[in-house]
């Protein structure tokens, strides 16, 4: 089993110092590539078409949220097309939302990568951390596959698959 | 760039409902492939069916949908309620 601690430091006059206030703040994110599936790559590379650069930013882990999301302007620069419609809960009652497969990697943790998530296009690219978009959530979907441990006195979690 | 709220499948998630209750006779859980009102077939797994479609369409849109007697909705408490707003 692969083990990933991310310690979200506060920085301050000092230096950068443990604290649980970052994480308590910004929510367990880590960096995260969203990509077009591999199947969607090898067919663009047989028929020597590019393939989309990977987008950027940070995955919050959301332990409340059933499934996983992606940006939907994010998905739509990859042009990706959907696989079908989810019902979600919303303010305003049940929605419907597009259901995008995507490929997620995360460069900090080696060896932890998503080949094809099928993951709701939703708006969440309004939001910020460190001056770079959240773009994902990774809902219970991912979390079905690994330990997560919140340690929010030391303002750190735990990621194992 | 993609429409992206707009439902393209809107066809075939018509042919998808019609069919249901016949297609939980055969194919119970399995993810099904439609393309044009057409089904192309039933998959163990969405991969799986997305490699047939896009081996089979290119990247054009068509469904893959597990068939369940139920449909589950999708929870996302953060995004009801606003509460992912992160400046440090």
């Amino acid at each position: 089993m692969s083990i990933y601690n991310h310690l979200l430091l506060q920085r301050t006059l000092k230096g950068n110092q443990i604290s649980n206030n970052v994480l308590t703040i910004a929510g367990p994110v880590l960096n995260v590539e969203v990509s077009i599936p591999t199947a969607l790559a090898e067919k663009l590379t047989n028929e020597s078409k590019p393939i989309p650069q990977p987008k950027t930013g940070w995955a919050l882990i959301d332990t409340g949220a059933t499934h996983s999301c992606v940006d939907d302007d994010v998905i739509s620069q990859l042009g990706v097309n959907p696989i079908r419609r989810a019902k979600i809960h919303g303010s305003a009652g049940i929605h419907e939302v597009n259901v995008f497969p995507s490929h997620l990697r995360f460069p900090a943790i080696p060896n932890f990568e998503i080949d094809f998530a099928a993951t709701l296009g939703v708006n969440i690219q309004a939001q910020q951390f460190n001056n770079q978009p959240i773009i994902a959530l990774l809902g219970r979907d991912v979390l079905a596959k690994c330990v997560f441990i919140y340690n929010g006195p030391l303002g750190m979690y735990t990621l194992a698959f | 760039m993609n429409d992206i709220s707009k439902n393209v499948l809107a066809k075939e998630l018509k042919y998808f409902e019609s069919n249901k209750k016949e297609w939980l006779k055969t194919y119970k859980g399995q993810f099904v492939l439609i393309k044009n009102q057409k089904l192309i077939g039933s998959f163990t797994s969405q991969e799986e069916a997305y490699r047939k479609g896009i081996e089979q369409f290119n990247n054009k849109p068509f469904l893959i949908k597990q068939v369940l007697e139920e449909e589950r909705v999708a929870s996302i408490p953060a995004l009801t309620i606003g509460i992912i707003n992160v400046n440090l």
